[in-house]
């Protein structure tokens, strides 16, 4: 579908409407994945959705409880881009709780990269609804371990917690982790990485929820 | 969300891990497969384990030695059609004896989809936003969004005709672009809600 077949025949609102037949719909999305402007379009009509549906919720709910999100269980999905035996295996070491019906789900990630620099990543501001997520590679010195073991380290507290724990993994690929909404509060943290008899910080970063 | 085209160049900084390339890819289509998947799939956790796979396999794509994409113009419509490759992969596997149909693979949008696209934030800004269009821009919206009524019934309720409630929608939507434009630029001060420069609204 070109663009100017799109905006004639008002595609952007036919598929929001759902009003497209299957093939239709098929080129249209083929078209909207690479046309900033009518995926500008779609997306505003998500937006408005989302927006109304708030509107109706707030006369129904407090907004307290609507959005409690730091009482949700902490829930963390791994990717590895490393192998899909990988990615099914650290997904199983997790147990996620899914959100209550009302509360938001974070869908934008926020990425901290972990680069062989090990430099601060600075001051992250996200919002309480949104994913943090921590891409990089193992430190070409730190290859060939048996277990890998992603942790934080609140430097305020001291107390680590663990991420992640790899094994057999494929440390020349890169590494995704995304953190859902509610796991880390704000304060500084240290990413670390253990591996063997080693502990090497990845990198440092502020977080700050609001 | 800033826009700027696809290209060879944009390929290549994804390709070598640029921080901030990565963080509008990685936003960019994080939206779009969330509205294609919507459709398809029954729950957000469905939405994201495709999403997770599309993403591990374009970047496994983009990183190989022989480096993946030849256009870079055609990012966009490769995602897609990596996603469609999960798609089907999924549905074979789930469905060997029986394949199913499209009509079949269609569900009901929830709130919780439209939530985890929207932060809170940006929520309570579009709501004070459609609260200053007109009522009858305010009105259809509702009326296609929240109220989930059928088509014909939101056009009989406004004797309108059905190519015409599309011309509706169309008009309240620029109606809200606009709004929402000026909205921002009052509130603006510098800061996205993520308080980075590179994803201004």
């Amino acid at each position: 579908m070109e663009h100017h077949d799109a905006v004639k025949s008002m595609a952007a609102e036919r598929y929001v409407l759902g009003e497209l037949e299957p093939a239709e719909r098929d080129a249209f999305e083929e078209h909207f994945f690479d046309c900033v402007e009518c995926s500008g379009d779609v997306r505003d009509e998500t937006k408005i959705a989302a927006g109304i549906g708030t509107v109706e919720a707030l006369q129904i709910a407090p907004r307290a409880s609507r959005f409690n999100w730091w009482a949700v269980a902490a829930s963390v999905f791994i990717a590895s881009l490393a192998t899909e035996n990988t990615i099914l295996m650290t997904r199983g070491a997790f147990t996620r709780t899914p959100p209550a019906k009302s509360e938001p789900a974070g869908a934008i990630g926020h990425p901290i990269s972990f680069e062989a620099d090990r430099a601060s990543a600075g001051v992250i501001h996200i919002h309480p609804a949104d994913s943090l997520v921590l891409h990089g590679q193992i430190p070409q010195e730190n290859a060939h371990q048996p277990v890998y073991i992603f942790a934080v380290r609140d430097d305020d507290s001291h107390l680590t917690r663990e991420l992640v724990r790899f094994k057999e993994l494929d440390a020349s690929a890169p590494i995704l982790i995304t953190i859902q909404p509610g796991f880390l509060a704000s304060g500084n943290y240290t990413l670390l990485l253990r591996g063997g008899e080693h502990e090497v910080a990845l990198s440092t970063f502020t977080l700050d929820v609001r | 969300m800033e826009l700027f085209a696809f290209d060879d160049d944009y390929v290549r900084r994804l390709r070598e891990g640029d921080r901030w390339t990565e963080e509008h890819f990685l936003s960019y289509f994080q939206q779009l497969l969330l509205i294609k998947l919507r459709r398809r799939l029954p729950s957000l956790q469905a939405i994201e384990d495709v999403r997770q796979e599309v993403f591990v396999r374009v970047f496994r794509t983009l990183r190989a030695p022989d480096g993946g994409l030849r256009d870079g113009r055609k990012l966009g419509a490769y995602v897609n059609t990596v996603c469609n490759n999960v798609l089907l992969e999924q549905y074979r596997q789930k469905n060997r004896t029986e394949p199913l149909l499209d009509v079949h693979l269609e569900v009901t949008t929830s709130e919780d989809v439209e939530q985890a696209m929207v932060g809170a934030q940006e929520r309570e800004r579009v709501r004070r936003v459609i609260g200053e269009l007109p009522k009858r821009d305010a009105d259809i919206l509702q009326a296609l969004f929240l109220d989930e009524r059928s088509n014909d019934d939101v056009c009989h309720a406004f004797g309108v005709e059905r190519g015409y409630l599309r011309v509706l929608l169309h008009r309240a939507k620029e109606k809200f672009r606009s709004a929402w434009t000026q909205n921002v630029v009052r509130i603006g001060s510098g800061e996205t809600d993520s308080g980075k420069p590179s994803l201004p609204n």
